[in-house]
């Protein structure tokens, strides 16, 4: 139940940063902490780093161009990540089938011995593709990432808002997202619409 | 400085039916001018008794009182006017992200019963009080509000999470705690649970987050990001 926390000084996140940040989560529910430090899992997780950068690179100039193109009436549509969705998840997986068998600790059986305090396990073989490629994991996968890529979209919408912070629909918006959240923006933000006198 | 612990309280309340973490969910519905019943939802899926009601002539303050059926909720107001097939918003309760300020008085910790009237008085188990950060630097006395999602179950374990993650941008905090809070009312403030300072068990603590140090940003972005929504990692877990 440990909250991480992402701060950047001067703007926003940067897509190498959500990278790190949602590479993180995916290897803690892929792997254990023993086979987090697999020479298997470690390829892995630098597969993932250099999938997810362009990514979220992507999703961010994508939200930046709907900003421009609808202006503030895009701070009240829905926060909804899914068209970005099923790409990342297929690259992920394609980077999974392509590392194939990763030798992993056998949790399921006793340690052989303890070296310098650390259980040391059986090894196994696990087929990472098909791990990941089963539907419910694609569908966890797509979670984690839509998740981050709806916190990247409020993100950008949040600082549209700042930048116009004296303009109606942005004070509408700033009341709707401390009250309701980022997700129920589009389906509250008419109430303050009227206090803020937005037409 | 504060120590991470699900709240003692708010498995108390877990028992008593006082805390709905459902995701907000929107059915078309119809109803009769001065009815409390809505009509003709396609499902009654993740609705809650006790859920919010909002939608276009569906009275102030309704919420749900009795599933009738597949198809059919009794509210607890009656419709303002008719309805016709119109989107009917259910929601749960709302939970927010209060931020502890550096060098805090009181050491957060399972023992947090109520959020009080943050930035305001004595911090005490029922009232985070001037321990909260300054309403200043894009910061929102009272914390930043969560989105539900629906708790699922993963093994033997359930969960929840909250997504987005919160973020304020423009920012200038710094921050060493948070604390989560129930900010519905759907308790009275009788079982055991502490008022808070205006006499209504509103703003319960759920749990208390320790940020492991000062965070710190200036003019930046700071984003609080919720854990693995797994059996081992989740914010929020019942094993």
């Amino acid at each position: 139940m440990q909250v991480g926390i992402l701060t950047t000084n001067d703007g926003l996140h940067s897509a190498d940063k959500w990278a790190l940040t949602t590479t993180g989560q995916i290897m803690q529910a892929v792997f254990s902490t023993a086979a987090a430090e697999t020479i298997g899992a470690r390829k892995f997780e630098l597969e993932l780093l250099d999938i997810l950068a362009p990514h979220y690179d992507k999703v961010q100039k994508h939200e930046r161009g709907k900003i421009e193109e609808h202006g503030m009436e895009r701070l009240s549509q829905p926060v909804d990540p899914r068209e970005h969705c099923d790409a990342v998840v297929a690259d992920i997986v394609s980077a999974a089938v392509k590392i194939g068998v990763v030798a992993v600790p056998d949790l399921e059986k006793p340690p052989i011995h303890a070296e310098d305090g650390k259980p040391v396990y059986h090894m196994k073989d696990v087929d990472l593709g098909e791990h990941l490629g089963r539907p419910e994991a694609r569908a966890a996968l797509a979670g984690m990432v839509g998740a981050h890529f709806a916190s990247a979209m409020d993100i950008e919408r949040s600082w549209h808002a700042d930048r116009n912070a004296d303009h109606p629909e942005a004070r509408a918006y700033r009341k709707a997202r401390t009250e309701h959240g980022a997700a129920h923006v589009h389906a509250h933000i008419h109430r303050y619409r009227e206090d803020h006198k937005v037409a | 400085m504060a120590t991470t612990a699900v709240c003692t309280s708010a498995k108390q309340e877990l028992l008593q039916s006082a805390a709905c973490f459902n995701a907000a969910i929107s059915y078309t519905a119809s109803g009769v001018n001065g009815a409390f019943t809505l009509t003709g939802l396609s499902s009654t899926a993740g609705i809650t008794v006790g859920m919010a009601a909002s939608g276009s002539n569906v009275a102030a303050g309704a919420v749900v009182a009795s599933i009738d059926s597949a198809s059919q909720v009794t509210l607890s107001k009656a419709h303002t006017n008719t309805i016709t097939t119109q989107s009917i918003t259910f929601t749960a309760d709302m939970f927010k992200l209060a931020l502890v300020k550096v060098s805090p008085g009181r050491t957060f910790d399972g023992t947090q019963t109520n959020i009080g009237t943050p930035g305001t008085g004595s911090p005490t188990a029922t009232n985070l009080g001037t321990d909260e950060v300054a309403a200043t630097g894009g910061y929102t006395s009272g914390g930043l509000a969560l989105t539900n999602v629906t708790p699922t179950t993963s093994s033997t374990t359930a969960l929840t999470d909250f997504t987005p993650d919160p973020s304020i941008t423009s920012a200038t905090v710094s921050t060493t705690a948070g604390i989560i809070y129930n900010n519905s009312v759907r308790l009275g403030h009788a079982n055991g649970i502490a008022a808070n300072a205006s006499g209504s068990a509103i703003g319960r603590t759920v749990s208390v987050h320790d940020f492991g140090g000062t965070q710190t940003v200036t003019a930046g972005t700071i984003t609080f990001v919720f854990p693995t929504p797994d059996a081992s990692n989740a914010i929020l877990r019942v094993a």
